[in-house]
């Protein structure tokens, strides 16, 4: 079964072609820790903005 | 042809090379450490779904509102556009792709590498194209926060926000595609499409926030709802008050939806097994067999994705050509009850009239079946219109749903190198051959070529009917049948990779079978 998945190299998610493994080596890579600490600052200063300096 | 004639997409060769991207995994990333990933950003989307924009007013209309299911976030939120950039994006390249009006091979690495470096550069300029209209009209800056910063001010920082939120959601997907499981566009999908229907089935808040229970405002999901009513209608009112009706079919979220949402499932999960299986022998190795199945949704629930996403774009431009204050004073198009007409004074974004009004999706039996079989009580649903209009518009959906599934799906197969030659290719270089036919791929494609068109065909167009089906039905939650027929084939994947991830932290053996871990 897994044989004949060979030549297929492609992410396919949700409808969409991505070809994650074909990426180019940048020299700006992004750790998914700054990945995860930035999202995590930007809901934390917006969540105490909207608290602290409600309209 | 490729070889003498470069795509001109190589011209952004040099910025592709500077992208950022995020770092990909050296080694083999273990089983836990990608379900880590996985469920951080996962929460961490959840949470963000939940921190609203700052400084915008509180009545805001959403422009996907009928579209939540494929787009994930959610409205008014840092995370409003949702991964609508990130498909949007994808779906243009593989459409220009697929017409040849971009020209790569993407059987080549080289031209693989192009294709993903300009596809990001794409998301980025939709983030821009999407977050921009939105402050006009659609998620109004707070009159206070105007006040403070001016309305320049005001709509460049809402703006800046739902561009940063994008972006997050974007690294976020890369982040769960590179070092999770899955990818986070079905993530978010399944994430936001389960809560809908787990809220729709269980909620026990009232249908109007804010106010107390009462007959005429129920509590709002499915169960404690029934109960409630069931509960505290007189008898009376439940035989001759059209309370039977109000509990089984009355709502969104009234028993018969949640009937459907499970039947979808169940449907989903039967059609996505049903496969033919080709005997397949080894060459070489005589013993070894094995089988090469074509299933029956053979393009996946892909052609419905991008059907949905058409009407959503469709209904979006509708929407501006109507409602946006610049747009709506072209001649010809502009206010043009034809194209879509729409009431947001009354704070929805569906449209009430014209094309849009026949494209659009129907939520539920109490919007189509029951307006034409008692006009009186559920008039309301026709936004004036006859009842001959209504079952126009439905056969039209229809129609739409089906024959644009079967169309994309025959696209989708061209485009993803799945049609009867490559697969016959495939099937050759690795070696494999259908015992009693001879060693060659052109009779490979021959046999293939016997079912992979049907197969496309009757695929594309079960997809497309189910969906359509299920959203005629209705589903708790108004998490829509496209969504809850997405979700249900997501997490068939997801388990399925699930088990392919133990087993390949059981057997090391096998990682370099799977092509996974050498990264």
């Amino acid at each position: 079964m897994a044989k004949q998945k060979k030549g297929e190299g492609f992410h396919s998610s949700a409808g969409l072609i991505r070809y994650f493994d074909a990426e180019e080596k940048t020299s700006l890579r992004i750790s998914p820790k700054a990945v995860v600490i930035v999202s995590a600052l930007v809901a934390v200063v917006l969540l105490v903005l909207g608290y602290a300096l409600k309209f | 042809m490729a070889e003498e004639r470069k795509s001109l997409l190589y011209a952004f060769k040099p910025i592709i090379e500077r992208w950022p991207a995020v770092a990909k995994p050296e080694g083999h990333v273990h089983f836990r450490t990608k379900i880590f990933w996985t469920l951080l950003c996962l929460g961490l989307y959840f949470l963000l779904t939940n921190v609203m924009l700052y400084g915008v007013s509180g009545q805001t209309l959403d422009m996907f509102a009928g579209f939540r299911a494929i787009l994930a976030g959610a409205s008014g939120s840092v995370v409003h556009l949702g991964i609508g950039p990130i498909v949007t994006a994808s779906i243009i390249m593989q459409l220009f792709t697929g017409a040849k009006i971009i020209n790569l091979d993407l059987t080549k690495s080289e031209d693989k590498a192009i294709y993903q470096g300009f596809q990001k550069i794409l998301v980025l300029v939709m983030i821009v194209v999407e977050a921009v209209p939105q402050v006009y009209g659609y998620l109004r800056p707070d009159a206070a926060f105007v006040a403070a910063v001016g309305d320049g001010g005001a709509k460049t920082l809402i703006i800046l926000q739902l561009i940063i939120g994008a972006l997050i959601v974007f690294l976020m997907d890369e982040t769960i595609s590179k070092w999770g499981i899955g990818s986070g566009i079905s993530m978010f999908i399944a994430a936001g499409v389960s809560q809908a229907v787990v809220t729709g089935t269980l909620s026990w808040l009232p249908e109007k926030a804010g106010t107390a229970l009462s007959i005429a405002n129920p509590p709002a999901g499915c169960v404690p709802r029934s109960i409630y009513l069931w509960d505290n209608m007189s008898l009376s009112q439940i035989v001759h008050g059209g309370g039977f009706e109000r509990i089984f079919i009355g709502s969104q979220n009234a028993i018969l939806p949640l009937l459907g949402t499970i039947a979808i499932f169940m449907f989903v999960v039967y059609f996505e097994s049903a496969r033919i299986e080709l005997p397949l022998a080894h060459t070489k190795a005589r013993g070894a067999r094995g089988r090469y199945p074509i299933r029956l949704i053979y393009a996946s629930n892909i052609p419905v994705i991008l059907v949905a996403t058409l009407l959503a774009n469709v209904n979006m431009f509708a929407l501006l050509l109507y409602t946006n204050p610049a747009l709506s004073k072209i001649p010809g198009i502009g206010k043009a009850w034809w194209i879509g007409a729409y009431d947001t004074a009354a704070g929805s974004t569906t449209p009430i009239a014209g094309g849009a009004w026949y494209l659009s999706t129907p939520s539920g039996v109490q919007s189509w079946l029951l307006p034409l079989i008692s006009p009186e009580r559920y008039g309301a649903y026709l936004t004036d219109h006859a009842p001959w209009q209504m079952a126009i518009r439905i056969f039209i959906y229809l129609a739409v749903m089906i024959g644009g599934s079967i169309m994309f799906a025959k696209f989708w197969i061209e485009t993803t190198n799945m049609g009867p030659e490559d697969v016959a290719k495939q099937i050759q270089s690795s070696g494999m051959q259908i015992p009693g036919f001879r060693r060659d791929p052109r009779v490979l494609k021959k046999i293939l070529s016997r079912y992979i068109p049907v197969v496309t065909v009757i695929g594309g167009a079960t997809v497309g009917a189910l969906a359509a089906l299920a959203d005629l039905i209705g589903t708790v939650g108004n998490a829509s049948g496209t969504g809850v027929l997405l979700t249900v084939g997501i997490i068939i994947r997801l388990y399925e990779q699930i088990a392919k991830e133990q087993a390949m932290e059981m057997h090391p053996v096998l990682r370099g079978f799977f092509g996974a871990g050498e990264a």
